[in-house]
This record gives structure tokens, C-alpha cells and sequence, in this order.
């Protein structure tokens, strides 16, 4: 489904007289269809940087990122045109951060239910009511359905940006520690709602730090390590 | 089998060059000089070479410092100014060329229109809200007046009408109807600019050019201007050019963004990427900047 080959991703910081940093060197590795692929290492080791690398949000500097796409075939991210790039990110491939991005006067509910309408094309009515469904699971109050994310907590936040993300169920999805301020009875929820997208067929790749219950439903881990 | 978009607007080398120029006034100015006036004869290099494609339903950002050419490129596009060179190729029809106006020829380079077909063309198939309210809007007629002129020269005739069509289009932009008989000199910063989109949108445009539109608005009218604007793009399936300074709105509103400097375009890119991995030493001093 993603086989990385060499992958490699510099930064150049123009405000330190252009000092390069190496964030990554030969990275390469292969995840099949329907796996579930943990990346681990030290902090500020690149784990954050390849997810992006692959997602396209950092541009790589060497290396080939070849995806399996439904519509296409095989195709290298890395040189992909940006249509390309904004088509799949609407139709295949999925990110979450660790962070939320609220839009402006939009209730938790329509943000949630937000990526149906757009990406399956769902109608309003269903697309809510679905949305309304994984809040629910995600202990997330009825009463808060309406009230807008900016006001919300850090954790109920990260459940809210990890349920717009999954809701669509996306042919690939990149985790970038999702859960790192939930409570172990969420992660468990989590799990659960991981583990179901993967039955469906979504691939995953994810960052978890110290996460048993995480590793549990993992079918392999690749260490990031210093010679990368 | 790599897919095959097709743009609706095609701009090449477009260049705008005020006073006199000479031939080497594009060698000497942009980024790697640090200034848009050509050393040799004073000319100021407004934009210089700017080339992009805008594909239909998606928002391009335009960012970059005050005088770095940003308006000029909008208002160069819609026809306010006259481009020194350059081409631009406009199509939403199938036959590669705008379905809506009677041009000379189905590939003609737009730039070289009469001005008459300007005028039709951007009244057809264009839409502008401009930073400043008293550019886009007749301070003294009223909204609907304002409205209905541009609905005139889309060929709307019935006076009925044009009335009911701008009362709609001031209702989407959650102006009370009650006031489309007001002059927009009535009105605050916030309501002039969406009596401006309004009107924008009156004519049903394939390509809506946004300048400024939410500067020096406060916050509440802000977020909702750009509410209003994400959900008229996502129900119109409009292409927009959105020119910012502020890195939020771009952040929110558009999936593509080039950055401006002294004239020139200096990047280009997915918006994410620009934001998070900057390539350009401006890209990057303007990208931390933000607040």
C-alpha cells in the first residue's frame, strides 16, 4: 500500500546563516494493506517529520513516498502534482495532529460531521446524526454538541479531532500521538474505534508514546533511530 | 494514468511595470535586490513574471508584505489595471474557452481585449470585493441600487426582479432585507463588505477575487464574513483568489498559497506546507512572525 524508499528531509533555517539540520536520512520501509504500522524513538527523532514527509506538509528531500492509490495506481507522493496531493487528501488519505484546528463559528457537532458532507457527501441530517453517535462514544456531553471547540478542554478537544478524522474512514490514516492527553478509559475507547477502522480496511500508521493498550492492537513497530 | 485538471484561469509572466521601464528592469528588481524600482530608470516593477493556474472550485492564497504586489495581481486579473505583458486564458466551457462570452477567438490571450469584452467578461464571470468598500460599492445609491447595477450588466432587465435577487443575496449575507433601500454609507465596515460580496456574487461568477476582505474588521465580524465566504465557495463550487496578510485567513480558507515579495512570486505550495515548512528565507521570517 506505502512502500518508502531512501526517504530523506533536511531543513534549512535561513535565520542561522542557512544551518541544515538532518530531520531525516534513508528512511525506508513498507506497509502492507489493512496493517497497522507503530513508529517509535526518542523525542526528536523524526517520527512527527516522516508522517508530514508522507502527508506532504514538509516537502522530502531524496527519496521515493510510492503510494497505492484507488483512483490512479501506484504514484510517488513526493512528486505528485498538488491537485493530486488535495484530491487524496480529500478522498484517501487521513491525518490527525495532536492539536485541533477550530474553524470559526462552527459547533462541535458540524465540525464533526463536517468531513461526511465533504468528503462521502452525505446529507446534513445523516451526516449529523452519525456525528452525534461517535461524540457520544467519545464521552463527549450532549449538551456540548452545539457549544463551539474553542471553549472546550484539551482532552475533549483531542476527541473531537480524532472523531473528525476517523468519521470518514479514510483508505489511510496517519496518527500523530492523538491521545496524548486522554485518560486511560478514552484510550480504550480509542482502541476500540482503531481497531474497528482497521477491520474495515484502513491502513494505519501511528505515533503513540507508552501506550500498551496502543501496541496491543499493532501489528508491527519500526524503530526511528539516530542513523536515520 | 495521472489525472488531467484543467484550470480555469491560466496566467503567464504577468508583468506591471509603472513608469517609463527599459529592458532591464526585470533583471535588476524582486526578491534577490530588495526592491521593485529598476536602479537604471526608476520604474517601480509592481509585478513582475507572475505565473500561476487557478483551478475551478479551489482558493489560492496570495500572502506577502505591504507593497509586494498582491492587489496588483487581483486587479490586474479583473481588469482594473492594464497589465504591461503577460498572457491570461480564462475557460469554463468545454470548448476552452468562457462559455459565456462572445470572444474573437476560442484561445484568445485576454490582456489584449477591447475593453468593451473586459468589461463583459468581468461582468459575466468575475466577481472582485475590494479592501475598500468605496472601490467596489456607490456610497450614495442603495444596496439594492448597488446590487442591480451589476445584475444590469449581466442582462437582468425586470425591475421585480432585480429586487428579489438582491434582497436574496443580502439575506445570505445576513443583511436585514429591510435595509436594502439604505445607502451603504449607512452602514458599518463589516456590512459594507458583505453588501460588496453580495453584490460579488450577484451575477453568479465562475472566479471570485477576495482583496483584504476581512482587514480591519473585529473578530466576531470577521469570523463571520469568512463563515460566509467558506460556505457560498463550498455551495458554489467558485474559484477564489483570497490576497491576505494575515496567515490565519489563509490558514483557514485556502488549500493553495503563493507568497509575494518586492513584485515576485518567491513560493508556492500546499497551504500546510508553506506554513509548516517554509522553504523561502521570507516564507520563513513571515511564517514566524505570526502571532
Amino acid at each position: 500500500m506505502l512502500e518508502i524508499e531512501q526517504l530523506s528531509k533536511t531543513f534549512q533555517i535561513h535565520i542561522l546563516e542557512g544551518k541544515v539540520i538532518q530531520a531525516l536520512k534513508n528512511v525506508s520501509f513498507q506497509v502492507a494493506a489493512g496493517e497497522f504500522l507503530g513508529i517509535s524513538g526518542p523525542s526528536g527523532i523524526g517520527k512527527s517529520t516522516l508522517l508530514k514527509c508522507i502527508y506532504q506538509t514538509y516537502l522530502s528531500n531524496g527519496g521515493r513516498i510510492l503510494y497505492d492509490s484507488r483512483r490512479w495506481g501506484r504514484i510517488d507522493l513526493a512528486q505528485a502534482a498538488h491537485q493530486v496531493i488535495l484530491e487524496l487528501r480529500q478522498t484517501e488519505i487521513g491525518y490527525v495532529s495532536q492539536f485541533l484546528q477550530v474553524l470559526p463559528r462552527v459547533s462541535a457537532l458540524d465540525l464533526v460531521a463536517e468531513p461526511l458532507l465533504l468528503k462521502n457527501g452525505l446529507p446534513r441530517g445523516e451526516a449529523r446524526k452519525m456525528a452525534a453517535g461517535f461524540l457520544e462514544r467519545l464521552f463527549i456531553p450532549a449538551n456540548l454538541f452545539g457549544a463551539y471547540p474553542v471553549t472546550f478542554s484539551g482532552g475533549e478537544q483531542q476527541r473531537l479531532n480524532l472523531a473528525r478524522a476517523v468519521i470518514w474512514k479514510p483508505r489511510l490514516l496517519l496518527l500523530d500521538e492523538p491521545t496524548a492527553s486522554l485518560d486511560q478509559q478514552t484510550i480504550g475507547i480509542v482502541v476500540d474505534i482503531l481497531k474497528e477502522l482497521k477491520e474495515q480496511g484502513t491502513t494505519l500508521i501511528g505515533i503513540f508514546h507508552h501506550d500498551d493498550l496502543m501496541t496491543s492492537i499493532m501489528d508491527r513497530v519500526y524503530p526511528l533511530s539516530r542513523e536515520n | 494514468m495521472m489525472p488531467q485538471w484543467k484550470p480555469v484561469l491560466i496566467i503567464k509572466d504577468l508583468t506591471k511595470i509603472y513608469g517609463g521601464g527599459c529592458p532591464r528592469c526585470l533583471e535588476v528588481t524582486g526578491p534577490d535586490f530588495e526592491t521593485n524600482i529598476c536602479r537604471h530608470c526608476g520604474a517601480v516593477v509592481a509585478c513582475g513574471q507572475v505565473s500561476f493556474e487557478l483551478y475551478p472550485g479551489e482558493v489560492l492564497g496570495i500572502v506577502g508584505e505591504s507593497g509586494s504586489g498582491k492587489s496588483t495581481v487581483v486587479r490586474l486579473l479583473y481588469f482594473d489595471y492594464e497589465a504591461t505583458s503577460g498572457e491570461l486564458y480564462f475557460r469554463d466551457g468545454p470548448s476552452g474557452s468562457p462559455s459565456q462570452v462572445q470572444l474573437p477567438q476560442a484561445d484568445a490571450n485576454l490582456l489584449t481585449l477591447n475593453s468593451f469584452q473586459k468589461r463583459q467578461l468581468r461582468h459575466v464571470c468575475l466577481g472582485m470585493v475590494y479592501q475598500n468598500p468605496h472601490l467596489g460599492l456607490r456610497m450614495a445609491v442603495s444596496s439594492g441600487g448597488n446590487i442591480a447595477e451589476r445584475l444590469i450588466m449581466a442582462g437582468y432587465r425586470h425591475l421585480g426582479r432585480m429586487r428579489d435577487r438582491s434582497a436574496q443575496l443580502l439575506a445570505k449575507t445576513e443583511i436585514p432585507v429591510e435595509r436594502l433601500d439604505e445607502p451603504p454609507r449607512n452602514f458599518s465596515g463589516g456590512m459594507r463588505q458583505r453588501v460588496q460580496i453580495a453584490k460579488a456574487l450577484s451575477n453568479n461568477p465562475v472566479i471570485l477575487f477576495l482583496d483584504e476582505v476581512t482587514t480591519g474588521l473585529d473578530l466576531s465580524v470577521q469570523a463571520r464574513v469568512l463563515d460566509l465566504i467558506r460556505q457560498l465557495q463550498s455551495e458554489f463550487h467558485l474559484a477564489v483568489i483570497v490576497v491576505s496578510h494575515d496567515l490565519g485567513v489563509i490558514r483557514l480558507l485556502t488549500s493553495r498559497t503563493m507568497v509575494m515579495k518586492c513584485g515576485r512570486v518567491v513560493e508556492s505550495g500546499l497551504t500546510d506546507q508553506i506554513l509548516e515548512d517554509p522553504q523561502h528565507p521570507y516564507t520563513q521570517l513571515l511564517v514566524s512572525s505570526q502571532l
